[in-house]
Formats: C-alpha cells, structure tokens, sequence
C-alpha cells in the first residue's frame, strides 16, 4: 500500500475516533472506582433483582456522560440479552408533555413490533405506557428510560417526570430511570411530589485530569497493529506519536488550551489531526501548534479587523461620548462628535452624512454597536438610542494591531485610557 | 412516492459565480412532458467539477481558507465535527463552501434560513431536498412530509438520511462511465445551514438555536456532516442554553490588496483598470471594503476615467496616466461621499440629450450633484400631507392656533430682540433636545387640520393655473377629500414616511411620527411652490 494511501486510510480512522464520543471516554472506565462501574453496578443490580431505579449524571459539556452510558448499555445488552429494551428522549425535542408521551408510545410500539398510530391522543399515549410497563414487569423485563437534556424536562408542570416516576413505584413495573444533564442543581429543579419519588442518587462526571488527558490521547491516536495498516508504517506511526507525548513543549501546548476550557479539547484534537500531512503520514506537533490559535479566538479584535477606517472614527467617537458620561446618546450626537473632531484636528477623513449613515448600520451587522431600546421599530435610525459592545481595552487593542490605522484615532484613545 | 417531476432547476446554481443552468444528467430541458426523476446524484453541485487549482484561482485571496475548509472536510468517507464559517458580509462564504461542494462533488442539501423563514419551512425544505421531492402541480406543491416540531424532524431526518446513505452505498458499487462526472462521491451527506444569524430573530429561537446546535449529538450518525454559515461571529450565540461548540472558520474581510486581486479578475482592459485602481483603490477602502459596494461606486467612475481615452487597450505611460487622473480627480471627492448610493441608469434620450449640451454644467453622474427636484413621483395631495406631517412633527402643538390661522401669522409677531445669553443657552439645549429626542409624534385629528389649513390656503394661489386640469383632487369637495387623503397616509405609512406610533393609553388614538429630513420636504415644498418656512417653527 503506497504511503499517502496508507496515510489517507489512517486519517479517516482517526477522524472517526475522534467524532465518536464512546471510543474517547472508553480507557477511563477501565478502573473500579470509575463512573462505568458505579453506573453498571447499579443498572444491572435493577435488572437482575427486578426493582425500580433513578439516578441522574451529572457533569459539564463533553465529559463524557452519554458516552459511559451508551458502553454501559452496551456491555449489558450482551450480558442480559432480552432483558432490556431502552427508550430514549432528548429535552431539547421532548419537553412537551405530548410529544413525549407520543415519543415513548412510538419507541415502545417499534421495539416490540406493534403498531403506532400518530393520531392516539395524549390519555391514550399515557395508558399504552403503563400497560406496557406492567406487561414488561409481568414479563421480567425491563425498561430504561434515558432523559437527555434532564433540565429542560423540569420546566412547566413536570408531568411526564411525575408520571414516570409514579409509575415505577408500583410493584409489577420494572424501570430505571437515568437522568443526564449539565446542570449541577438538576435534581433542585425538581417539584416536590416529583423529588420524593426520585431516589436521590448522583453521579458526577468531572473532565479528564491532565494525566488521564496523556493517556486518552495515547490512545486515541495510537494506530492499531492489527488492521488493514501496514504493520510497520502503523509502528513508526505509535512510536512518533509517544514521542511527541513526551515532548514537553507538547505538553505546554495543551495544557494551556486545557486551562482555559477543559471540555472543548475536541476541537483542538480534531483540527490538530484534519491537517495532518498526508506526503509523510505523522503527526506533528507543528499540527497541534497550528490547531491551536484557530481555537483560541478574539471575535471582537477580530471585527475591529475588519472595519474600515470611517467604521473606526464612529466607533471612537462613540467611546468619546461615553467618556464624557452621557447616559444615552444617538447617531446624531455621534455625528456631532464627529463633526467636532473634524473641527479640532483637521482630519482628511469627513464624510457625508449618509455614508456615515451606512457605516453606522455596517457596524450594527457586525454586532459591534446595538441599539438599546427593544421596542424597535418606533423611530428611524438616526434617533434610536445607541450603546458600545465592545470594552475600551479591546477597542485600543484592536486599534493598536489594525494596519494604517490614522494617528489621530490612537491619540484619542490614549486620551480617553 | 411520485417521482414524476419537471426538470430540475437547481437553486445552487444561481449562487454559483458561473452559470450554466443544466445539469448534466438531465439530458432533454426543452421536452416539458418528459419528466426526469430526481435521483440521487442530483444532491451533488451538478456541474463539471473543478481542480483544486481552479478553485484557489477562482477565489484570488482566499487560500488559506480553501485550504483549511477541505482539510476540515476531509477525505472521502471520513466523518466530521459541525463546522462554523464566520465573517462579514459579502467576504465569499456561501460562494467558496458551494465550490469546494463542487470541487470535491459530494452529496450536500442547501438551505438558508433566509429564504426559510421559520422552522416548518427550514425542516420541510430539507426534508424535501433529501428526500428527492419536488413540489410541482401534481402534488398541489406541498411537502413530502408535514414537519412541525424538531422531534418530529429528528425521526423523518434519521429515516431520509438512512435512505440516502443506503443510495449512496449503492451508487459507489456501480460505475457509471457515461454519467461519471456528476456522480457523488462517498458516502457522506452534508446540510449546509446559511445565514444564520436571522434565526436568532425567530419566536422560538431559545429552542431552535440550540436544536440545531446539537443535532449532531442527537442523530449520532457519522454519515452526517454540518456547515453553519453566518455573518456574526460564534461568541454573539450564546445563550443559556449550552452546546458543543462547532469548529470555527473565520473568512477575514479582503485587504486592499486581495480587493485589487478580485477586481482585476476578469477586467478586459487590464492596464488601464489597473492605472484606475491606483487612483480610487485607497480612498474608497477607508470608507468601506466591501465588494459589493465598492463595484457599484467603481462602475460609473471607471466609465468617466475612459472618457478621454479613445483606444482601451492601449498600456497608458505616465504623462497619459497623470492626464486621466485629472479628469478623474474631481469626480472622486463626489463620489465618496455617495459611495453607498446606487443610482438608477439614466435613459436614453437622457443620455442623448446631456451629449447635446456639453458644455452645460450638469454633473449627470452617479447622482452626485445637488437635485433641486424629487427623484420619484408623487401626487399633490400626498406631498402635502407630507408636508403637514412634517409640520405636525416639528412644531409644538400649542403654536398651531397662531401658525395657521392666517398667512404669515408668525412672521408678524417675531420679535426683535438681540437674543439674551440665557435664551441661546436655551436655545442650544433645545436643539441637543431636538437631536436626541427626534421628531414628536401626532395625532391623525392633528394631521389632517393641518392639512386643510395648507390645502385651503394653497387652493387660493393656484386656482388659476388648474382652471383647466379638472381632474385633481384639490379641486374636489371636502368629503372626497378626506377619503383620498387616508389612502394617502397609509401609503405614505408603507413608504416609512410616517410611522405610526403606539396608541397613548390615555387618549386611545394612534399617534404617528414623521421621518422624513428637512431636506426633502424642502424639495417637496418646492415643487409645490409652497412657502414652507414661513410655517416652520425655528427655536
């Protein structure tokens, strides 16, 4: 196999490991104190003893909850086969009463071969459930329900939490209810009659440390020895790779990106392993360096970039208007502002009104000024009061990197500072 | 499922910067009884694929870019993360992404929330476009499936994108020599969501902003690919609610020197519009540096810059160089200043009649003289509402009885007095009031006495001259009148001339409020011949 074809079959690999969450979070639940053995032990304790459970995960963005949950289900298809079947809902689709009721109705009809009739009502959705939730009780199987997005199920009248939950409490039921959501107060949302029948257990997902980080990405980007690969490119490829682990200036780099957000290291890996090269087939830590300030972004400095220099003098002359403490002021007090400044310093840079006009809206579009009164539409532009989106600090910044800019505008600015 | 449908016209193809309409497995477009099914090669761009080299060219300073958008994408049959292509407005976004599609011909459905105003239309769009229907008489131009609620749009989506990716599978297996051009490569799918940033407009954009956000994590399908293109950038996205974020892509606004690259491209008289770039490039970028708008200013002054020379192609030394600019020089300052006005073309006896009169110092020329006349037409009786309404914003209420009851009433009782140092401070902070407040708002009663003071003291003075024009409304009774003149003023409403207010809680009527500049109602009153100043109220 020619090396760039060998490369090319490698990079869709580690693509693919990196898009699929289970693949990332597997090596930490290898130990028995992680959170997949505490959450296996007590899904297969339900199914085993035929009793009700609820849990909830809890735990920031891309930590892996879904994750350990789907190779918990995994794990325990292939142990208890038959004797499970799982319902899924998402808060973000589901938090109407009516279409989760007609969700369950219809997972529940195309797990077990029935037929599912759009037109049933919600009485009917919520009696076909706890029938078929007695059923599977009296059948010894049991049914799982994962709430993704938990939060968004606590708002309104929780009546499909309450249902839900009292419906387990019965005897003939079999059902475990697991609760997945990024807000640590989760269980707090809760209404009373819903929390008493909630047991109160929590798992809490934390982002990998910095030595479980090393060992993810060891694994992670490690080729297999045994697949189509060719054996010898897939042992230099590792042998590159621990390599470039070890570095310190490897390690420099990402533990600055994770000091800053310790959950978004994804996009770092992804875009790190997009530009592999091809022609040589490794990994660099010039792909991670270069990954690394696409990541980190100043959108505002970015903006200030972009503008042209009638965008600026607008802008600084709004940042004036601020400084002299008027508490609302428009595009004609800009304009005035402007003109006074044209007065004083004699810039070549005085334009008409109405191109002032259009820069002012260009800077609207850009989200970099935004007009404060809410009720919109009642005035024309001119008058409508204006306000700053973006901090002096960034606007020198900006100022200060912004090719060609005119003197006169840092001048003013360093006044202002 | 009918597939019988007309021949396709495909939407991308009119964003694309060639444009050939016809796809090239539809063989037959004159034959409208012969119908073509939609197959699945037609998710893909539908015209010859280009090189990467023609795409780099293509897009003179957006290499990096390109680049970083197709090692993003990568090979084929590689999974993705969401990415997010950000930057301003007319910087290439939508343009590029449809190329590299076309570039490395892949299977991708289009949508923009633009176009798809709200969510049943985005979700059915997409849904019809995955599922190869298309709206013709037949099916009563309806959707395949009737698509509210984000639940139901994630089942009918697994389903089509199963069925897609099965045809896709297929497709692979087979070759096919003849069609092998348009054929879509992998087996992949990917949505493109364009414009953004208008959903966070909608009703429901607390729950559609973060769907869309996540759909990826709830579909969990590495077949599925998604683009989000917007004009803002990631950080004016945030709300309560928290996703994964999507991979950035920022498209920088153009420099001078990319904007002198796009405009050469595809110039005819290279060293002449270079010569002509020299000379407007830099004063026009420090208004703005936006391609759209800098084409539109550059045109009509280019065609001014040629006027002495006879033969374009000639390669100008420096004296002939130095010469143009002089002619051009004091068209630019004009220029600038109307650098965002589009002018609309002049006609042709127009054209004729300005050649006659050469010598004459019109300046016919992107609009940039003073226009003593209004540019569009308007009826006598809307232009004096007009006017009435800009009174009625203007002056005090309380001042009305003494305006107008007779003619000149306020000229009469001005006073003479030297201005004291506590009246102009008054007077100062009066007009600060003025700036910052805006014009007042009025009531219709308001209004329309108004208007019958001025219409009944204009009729007197122009009687004589409409002895013969029996038709006009002037000439009619009160009550023919009044119907005309509140027709007038919801059209003049829907022409943001006025704009009606909330209704005071007190009173219960509608208030309006005139937006019209001084300016133009000084033109309005001129073409009336009406003396506007002396009704005008000056603090």
């Amino acid at each position: 196999m020619g090396r760039e074809k060998a490369a090319k079959e490698a990079l869709n690999l580690l693509r693919g490991r990196l898009c699929d969450p289970t693949f990332v979070f597997k090596p930490l639940s290898d130990s028995p104190e992680s959170n997949y053995s505490k959450l296996k032990f007590i899904i297969s304790s339900s199914v085993t003893e035929a009793c009700n459970n609820s849990i909830l995960l809890l735990g920031p963005r891309g930590s892996g909850k879904i994750a350990v949950l789907e190779l918990v289900l995994k794990d325990l298809f292939l142990e208890y086969p038959d004797m499970i079947s799982v319902i899924r809902l998402s808060g973000l689709l589901h938090s109407d009463d009516n279409c989760a009721f007609k969700e369950i109705a219809r997972q529940l009809c195309v797990e077990h071969d029935l037929l599912f009739s759009k037109m049933a009502s919600f009485d009917d959705n919520s009696q076909f459930m706890i029938a078929m939730l007695r059923e599977c009780g009296l059948a010894h199987k049991t049914v799982i329900f994962v709430l993704d997005e938990f939060d968004l199920f606590a708002q309104g009248k929780q009546r499909l939490l309450y249902s839900l939950l009292d419906a387990m409490q019965s005897i003939t039921s079999q059902a475990v209810v697991i609760g997945v959501s990024c807000r640590l107060d989760a269980d707090q949302l809760l209404e009373k009659r819903v929390r008493s029948r909630f047991s109160h257990r929590k798992l809490m997902f934390l982002p990998p440390s910095k030595e479980d980080l090393q060992r993810l990405l060891g694994h992670i980007l490690s080729l297999p020895l045994d697949s189509t690969l060719p054996r010898d490119y897939a042992v230099e490829f590792n042998a590159k790779l621990q390599n470039m682990l070890a570095d310190e200036k490897f390690k420099q780099t990402i533990y600055t990106y994770m000091d800053s957000d310790a959950t978004v290291n994804h996009l770092l890996r992804f875009r790190a392993v997009s530009y592999m090269d091809l022609g040589s087939g490794f990994l660099a830590l010039e792909n991670f360096k270069t990954a690394l300030p696409n990541i980190q972004r100043q959108p505002k400095l970015e903006c200030i970039t972009d503008c042209s220099i009638l965008e600026l003098y607008i802008l600084v002359c709004m940042k004036r208007l601020e400084v002299k403490e008027q508490n609302s002021y428009n595009f004609n007090s800009v304009m005035t502002e402007y003109k006074s400044i044209h007065d004083t310093f004699q810039t070549s840079d005085y334009y008409a009104r109405n191109v002032c006009l259009r820069a002012f809206e260009h800077l609207q579009q850009r989200e970099l000024i935004s007009f404060t009164d809410n009720r919109g539409h009642n005035q024309s532009v001119e008058f409508r009061p204006v306000k700053l989106l973006i901090s002096s600090y960034e606007l020198q910044k900006g100022l200060k990197s912004y090719r060609s800019c005119p003197v006169i505008l840092l001048k003013l600015m360093d006044r202002e500072a | 499922m009918g597939k019988e449908e007309s021949p396709q016209v495909t939407r991308r193809t009119t964003r694309s910067s060639s444009s050939t309409p016809v796809a090239n497995n539809v063989v037959e477009t004159t034959k409208t009884s012969e119908h073509e099914p939609l197959t699945i090669n037609d998710l893909v761009f539908g015209e010859d694929p280009i090189s990467l080299d023609d795409l780099l060219s293509s897009f003179p300073s957006r290499r990096v870019q390109i680049l970083e958008l197709v090692h993003l994408l990568g090979p084929s049959n590689s999974p993705m993360l969401p990415l997010f292509i950000y930057g301003g407005a007319s910087t290439g976004k939508t343009s590029i992404i449809l190329q590299t599609f076309r570039h490395l011909n892949r299977p991708f459905v289009y949508s923009s929330c633009l176009t798809c105003y709200s969510p049943r239309i985005l979700f059915e769009s997409i849904l019809n476009q995955l599922m190869l229907h298309r709206k013709n008489a037949m099916n009563g131009y309806s959707s395949v499936k009737r698509c509210e609620k984000p639940a139901d749009f994630v089942n009918f989506l697994r389903e089509a994108l199963s069925n897609v990716i099965n045809n896709l599978m297929g497709n692979s297996g087979k070759l096919n020599t003849k069609r092998l051009v348009s054929q879509a490569r992998g087996n992949t799918v990917y949505l493109i969501f364009d414009n953004l940033e208008l959903v966070r407009a909608w009703d429901k954009s607390s729950t559609i902003l973060p769907f869309l956000f996540n759909l990826y994590d709830v579909l969990k399908m590495p077949e599925l690919g998604l683009i989000f293109v917007s004009n803002t950038s990631p950080d004016t996205y945030y709300s309560s609610m928290g996703y994964i974020e999507p991979v950035p892509v920022y498209f920088p606004d153009y420099t001078e020197d990319d904007l002198r690259q796009i405009f050469m491209r595809n110039q005819a008289n290279r060293k002449v519009y270079s010569s002509f770039l020299d000379v407007v490039l830099r004063p026009f970028c420090r208004i703005t540096r936006r391609v759209d708008e800098l084409s539109t200013a550059f045109a009509p002054l280019f065609a001014k810059y040629c006027e002495p020379l006879s033969d374009l192609g000639v390669v100008p030394r420096e004296e002939m160089k130095r010469r143009l600019f002089s002619h051009l020089q004091p068209h630019i300052a004009p220029s600038l200043n109307e650098v965002f006005k589009i002018s609309s073309k002049p006609s042709p006896e127009a054209e004729s009649n300005k050649e006659m009169k050469q010598k004459g110092s019109r300046r016919r020329f992107a609009g940039c003289e003073e226009i003593d006349e209004l540019d569009f037409h308007m009826s006598t009786s809307a232009k004096y509402l007009l006017i009435s309404a800009f009174l009625a914003s203007r002056n005090p209420a309380t001042l009305d009885a003494s305006l107008f009851d007779s003619m000149g009433g306020f000229n009469s009782r001005k006073r003479k007095r030297k201005p004291s140092q506590k009246s102009l401070e008054q007077k100062e902070t009066a007009e600060q009031e003025l700036l910052m407040k805006g014009p007042g708002t009025f009531p219709l009663e308001r209004l329309l006495a108004i208007f019958q003071c001025i219409t009944s003291v204009a009729e007197g003075s122009v009687d004589e001259e409409e002895q013969e024009n029996e038709g006009l409304g002037v000439q009619r009774g009160d009550s023919g009148l009044m119907s005309d003149v509140l027709l007038q003023l919801s059209s003049l409403c829907n022409a943001n001339f006025i704009i009606k207010g909330g209704s005071c809680p007190l009173e219960g009527s509608t208030r309006y409020r005139s937006t019209v500049s001084e300016e133009m109602v000084l033109k309005v009153a001129r073409s009336l011949k009406f003396p506007l100043s002396k009704y005008l109220y000056r603090r």
